[in-house]
């Protein structure tokens, strides 16, 4: 039943919340993956795995924060592709 | 206290030991507390920890000692147990803590209650449920939870947890218990007793590994002679998979693979604190031993502090209720009380019983004191002759001047008898003060006089 419970993103600051998107995750963790050169079947076959790692923890969890979803998505990326990791956890600051 | 935009004074995550008295003290001061709990209120201890675990212990205690009883010249022809029964006994000592009726408790005390699993959103701000409460100060009191070792397959195996194992509907034939630590120890003879076929894994080099290593031969050999276990140590188990109605677990020991059956697999191997609760978003320092606390325990985030198993250090009820008390204070008050770890006494209910207080002389090695020791045996004492109970003693390490550093009791009610030697040690007692102290005849209590008698400054 807990998997089957939507979750939502919030952005405490500005007061509001979004459902949790795995496609925009799996979109935002591939491109990660493409900028540091990976074949794109394996940043798609990369971000599946990341999207249900992210998945499995949001298990019966309602509201999260999108700084949340980036540390569990990194430490679930590290695993597979370092570099991306990396640049996702901290495209702001270098874009 | 607060100011007006927050929602509570206090917030208590966890309704446990660590969270449950400092959100009564705190609400009985006029602050307004919210408690919040994802299982059932009352945590770990009454529900599924030392209380149920300590019911069944007692039960499986009196089956032993009654068949075991004819050489007191008492003849009971059949000896038996109903183990349904024995588990309405250990569900009828967890319904009188009180814990399943402590939400009414806590709603005369002006104490919100939420149930639902909380996750920090900013410093001040949490989500529970998608509800946002809002305080001025928090209590982090999540507790632990069972640390699951690297064993290939172990998802695919229904393992029993502590939790688990105290809901069986009959013992099991054999079982395999991963862990020689306290919990594994207390599960061993309780099965044993109802004719399991006990065998402990444990990666360590003796069971009850932090203790002394009188401790673990006295405890070691009582499993191995009287409860027929088998005890493998410096075992580390690397798989564990289904056999037809078995598990099978492989072991490497000695450099060679080797592998044993059993019905069921219970993992004992430690407990891990849960973090897991968005502490990022607040700004609250941790690691996977724990969150890091000051000697007030305040968190990285002086208004959040933390208390109990979720520290990762001393995880016992009677900590957590003290560093509970200590939070209590240092919201409500401006004097800070700080912890103290000097005299915690550490009791595991096994057959004998274990139990021990400040440094094993191991921590005192480590620490390079120079230290003075003595052992006295329990066979020595009258109260052992009357009553044929001969396994077990009491060792007292001091500094070279006498005061106590820590001690060990191995026996009888070794768990009440180790408060003397607690409160020895919380006020720089000497051994030969203790010594000097009468103690009644024939008691077991008299161990703790013979030991601290033969400290010689």
């Amino acid at each position: 039943m807990n998997s089957m419970m939507k979750t939502y993103v919030v952005e405490p600051r500005e007061h509001t919340s979004v459902e949790f998107d795995p496609i925009m995750l799996h979109g935002s963790i591939t491109e990660a993956c493409l900028t540091v050169r990976s074949y794109e079947g394996e940043a798609h076959l990369t971000a599946q795995h990341v999207c249900k790692a992210v998945i499995a923890w949001l298990a019966g969890r309602t509201e999260v924060t999108r700084r949340d979803i980036r540390r569990v998505a990194t430490n679930a990326l590290t695993v597979y592709h370092p570099e991306a990791a990396y640049l996702y956890e901290n495209e702001r600051n270098i874009i | 206290m607060a100011r007006n935009t927050y929602d509570y004074d206090l917030i208590v995550i966890g309704s446990g030991a660590g969270g449950s008295v400092a959100a009564d003290i705190v609400a009985r001061a006029g602050k307004k507390v919210a408690i919040i709990e994802k299982d059932l209120l009352g945590g770990e201890c009454p529900n599924w920890g030392c209380i149920p675990s300590k019911a069944l212990l007692h039960a499986a205690n009196i089956y032993a000692s009654t068949k075991d009883s004819q050489k007191f010249g008492i003849r009971i022809p059949t000896v038996s147990y109903n183990y349904l029964s024995i588990r309405a006994w250990k569900d009828l000592a967890i319904k009188r803590t009180g814990a399943s009726g402590s939400e009414r408790y806590y709603r005369s005390q002006d104490i919100s209650v939420f149930n639902g699993t909380a996750h920090f959103l900013s410093p001040h701000e949490i989500t529970v449920n998608r509800r946002h409460l809002s305080a001025a100060h928090f209590l982090i009191a999540t507790g632990s939870t069972w640390a699951m070792p690297d064993v290939a397959g172990l998802g695919k195996v229904q393992y029993l947890t502590a939790r688990t194992a105290l809901d069986l509907n009959r013992p099991p034939k054999s079982i395999v218990i991963l862990g020689g630590g306290t919990i594994g120890c207390e599960f061993a003879e309780f099965f044993s007793v109802f004719g399991a076929k006990v065998t402990i894994l444990d990666i360590a080099p003796r069971v009850l590994s932090g203790e002394d290593e009188e401790t673990s031969s006295v405890v070691e050999d009582f499993l191995h002679t009287k409860r027929g276990a088998t005890i493998y140590t410096k075992a580390k188990a690397i798989s564990a998979i289904n056999d037809g109605p078995m598990i099978k677990v492989t072991y490497l020991r000695g450099g060679d693979q080797h592998t044993v059956k059993a019905e069921k697999l219970l993992i004992a191997t430690g407990k891990t604190p849960q973090t897991d609760i968005g502490l990022e978003n607040a700004g609250v320092e941790y690691s996977h031993k724990g969150i890091d606390v000051d000697q007030h325990l305040q968190t990285s985030a002086s208004h959040i502090f933390a208390a109990g198993d979720v520290l990762g250090t001393n995880m016992y009820t009677h900590v957590g209720v003290y560093e509970s008390r200590i939070v209590a204070n240092n919201i409500l008050h401006k004097s800070k009380a700080t912890t103290d770890y000097k005299a915690v006494p550490r009791v595991t209910y096994s057959m004998p019983e274990v139990a021990s207080v400040g440094m094993t002389e191991a921590d005192c090695l480590r620490r390079d004191l120079h230290i003075k020791k003595a052992v006295a045996p329990l066979n020595i004492i009258s109260r052992s002759n009357v009553t044929d109970i001969r396994d077990g003693f009491c060792k007292v390490i001091t500094d070279t001047s006498g005061h106590i550093l820590g001690a060990t009791v191995v026996g009888p009610h070794a768990g009440e008898m180790i408060h003397e030697l607690t409160l020895a040690i919380q006020h720089g007692l000497t051994a030969q003060q203790v010594a000097n102290t009468l103690h009644a005849f024939p008691s077991w209590s008299e161990i703790v006089r013979v030991a601290c008698g033969k400290i010689k400054v």
